[in-house]
């Protein structure tokens, strides 16, 4: 599904050169539900963001289903990640001034669809997360484990095959973390979706399926 | 493209932190409006036709020094006699109240029930021929007046366009107080205060050098020869100050009066640009100020859109479009406050001239809008989602 390839990642300004990958190599299957730990710093979100297609290697090959993508430009990588990736965020990245129903519908306005259409997928996700008395609702009314419910009902949407999840119990106490965590455990074992979760709670990790440690840009078994 | 209702709902859930924007706007569609209905009132006004050749006409302006009208008229005659033996003097005329001066005389006009206000004009039987004023009906007073019953009067094209717009004017009589005017001729239009002004209702009246009740002339628009320069001018005034004993004299060649005629209306409107487009740069600078402070407020939301599916382009698109929309909201208020003070001034502008002006303005507006928006829309098109997704 994901597949990495001698993945390195430089930051480079005038003076400074910031190693923050170092020969990655990674193959996600599909259906997999994958943990990314390691201390701060370490080079986790890079690695999401690089498999999420926000970013690009410094050097390397990725792969999403079997397509070469370091030689892609905006619009081909931003339609992947509209149809293949959804994300999830630490800090739910809601857009405080639309209601429940039209953060949800975000992706989808990115894709010839109706409204009709937009908002038949939205509730019908809403209801998967449990919100459905919620979609008038705006973030600032909800509990922090309703906005990351939210975010996970946006990053559904649009049926995609993989999920990467930046920390996303991070913000959330242990009770809603468990909540948030059920429902990732749920997509990825009823719709079969490829989930990679960048965590630093090991409780969380020993739930997936692997765990890839990350330290100072590397990979460690 | 981005969808409308989508941006629609996102102004107007952030309408209070957008209110300061449509505020500006609005202001700069008021502001822009006063100054592109001036000019382009200007513009249409100068694209029309004049109504009469200045050039090679010289303007001896009279001052009679408060004689009797008989030693006036007397003297006026001299003058004329004196006028008649120049060769370069191709015909003149004797005037009251003639183009380029800003003096008005009001008159109004009674007809069937009708009080129309009008501009008063005195010209003798040369004045047309002097002016090459082109008439459209009848004829320009002659001697042949004389004798009429009524007193003759002649009207430009607007003046019957209020009173007989369908039907021919000449032999109609009008009232002005007990007096009884006949229209014995209607001329084209004639604009009075020159290439910068609209036609206003004009109405002539006869100087009758052979009737001593009739008006004296303050004006003699003399009419000479083309390349009659200013030795000539000199050699005239000379030989005028001999003969004119009681009235002091000066030349001004109608080319000049209309020089300053423009000047007036020029240095009005440089003076006044220049105040609209400082006020309308001030708020499109803070335009400016205010959407980058926005994009900079917006990095989470507009990285989610890149992160969700959106390309730079759309970011761009988008932000663009929402400038645009906040600019029609500005300019549905705006167009409200000018709609009515159209319909509650009736003669605050000509139709023609005002919607010209509104569209400009709608244009300029959104051009101002959309120039202020392209860099901030740029800077949120280049935000990279990898930046913003991660923190907040």
């Amino acid at each position: 599904m994901i597949k990495l390839n001698v993945v390195d990642k430089v930051y480079r300004t005038d003076t400074i050169e910031t190693t923050a990958l170092k020969n990655i190599n990674l193959q996600v299957e599909k259906g997999e539900f994958l943990s990314i730990m390691g201390p701060s710093g370490c080079g986790k979100s890079t690695l999401l963001n690089i498999m999420g297609l926000l970013d690009k290697p410094s050097s390397g090959k990725v792969k999403i289903e079997e397509l070469e993508v370091g030689t892609f430009g905006d619009r081909k990588l931003a339609k992947i990640r509209n149809r293949k990736i959804g994300f999830v965020f630490q800090s739910f990245h809601l857009i405080n001034d639309l209601s429940v129903l039209d953060n949800v519908e975000i992706p989808l306005l990115y894709r010839r669809l109706s409204g009709k259409e937009r908002k038949g997928r939205a509730l019908e996700v809403l209801e998967k997360v449990g919100l459905s008395a919620r979609v008038k609702h705006f973030p600032r009314q909800l509990s922090g484990g309703q906005c990351q419910r939210v975010a996970i009902a946006r990053a559904i949407v649009g049926n995609p095959e993989i999920i990467l999840a930046d920390e996303p119990t991070g913000n959330l106490d242990s009770v809603m973390g468990a909540e948030i965590m059920d429902i990732l455990m749920k997509l990825n074992k009823e719709a079969n979706t490829t989930i990679v979760m960048v965590t630093h709670d090991i409780h969380l990790a020993e739930q997936t399926q692997r765990i890839i440690r990350l330290f100072d840009g590397s990979q460690v078994m | 493209m981005m969808n409308f209702r989508h941006l629609f709902k996102l102004i107007w859930n952030r309408r209070k932190m957008n209110l300061l924007m449509i505020i500006e706007i609005f202001i700069s569609f008021i502001v822009l409006f006063i100054l592109v209905q001036s000019l382009v009132k200007f513009a249409f006004y100068y694209s029309e036709q004049l109504g009469f050749n200045y050039k090679n006409v010289w303007n001896l302006e009279i001052n009679t020094n408060n004689v009797s009208d008989e030693i006036g008229r007397q003297e006026m005659e001299l003058i004329k006699n004196e006028l008649r033996s120049f060769p370069e003097i191709v015909n003149f005329s004797e005037a009251f109240n003639i183009p380029y001066t800003s003096l008005s005389i009001t008159t109004n006009i009674d007809y069937n029930g009708k009080t129309i206000s009008n501009n008063l004009l005195l010209a003798d039987d040369n004045y047309a021929d002097v002016l090459e004023i082109e008439l459209v009906e009848g004829r320009w007073f002659n001697e042949a007046d004389n004798a009429s019953a009524h007193e003759p009067v002649i009207i430009n094209k607007k003046f019957k366009e209020a009173l007989f717009p369908d039907v021919s004017a000449i032999g109609k009589t009008l009232q002005q107080k007990e007096n009884i005017r006949e229209i014995i001729g209607v001329i084209d239009q004639i604009k009075k205060r020159g290439e910068l002004n609209d036609y206003g209702k004009i109405l002539f009246k006869r100087i009758n050098p052979h009737n001593p009740k009739s008006w004296l002339g303050e004006n003699l628009l003399i009419k000479v020869k083309v390349g009659t320069g200013i030795e000539f001018e000199e050699k005239l005034m000379r030989r005028l100050s001999l003969v004119s004993k009681n009235f002091s004299l000066e030349m001004i060649s109608m080319e000049d009066m209309r020089e300053r005629a423009f000047t007036k209306y020029t240095s009005v409107a440089y003076i006044f640009g220049f105040v609209c487009i400082f006020l309308v740069v001030n708020v499109a600078l803070g335009l400016f100020g205010v959407l980058w402070y926005n994009i900079n407020f917006r990095r989470s939301e507009i990285g989610l859109r890149r992160t969700v599916g959106s390309t730079a382009p759309k970011i761009y698109q988008q932000i663009i479009g929402e400038t645009l929309i906040l600019s029609t909201f500005s300019i549905i208020i705006g167009s409200f406050f000018v709609l009515n003070l159209k319909i509650l001034i009736t003669n605050f502008l000509r139709t023609d001239i005002f919607y010209t002006s509104y569209f400009v303005t709608v244009f300029i507006i959104y051009l101002i809008t959309a120039i202020c928006a392209f860099y901030p829309s740029k800077l949120a098109a280049e935000i990279e989602p990898a930046e913003t997704m991660h923190y907040e």
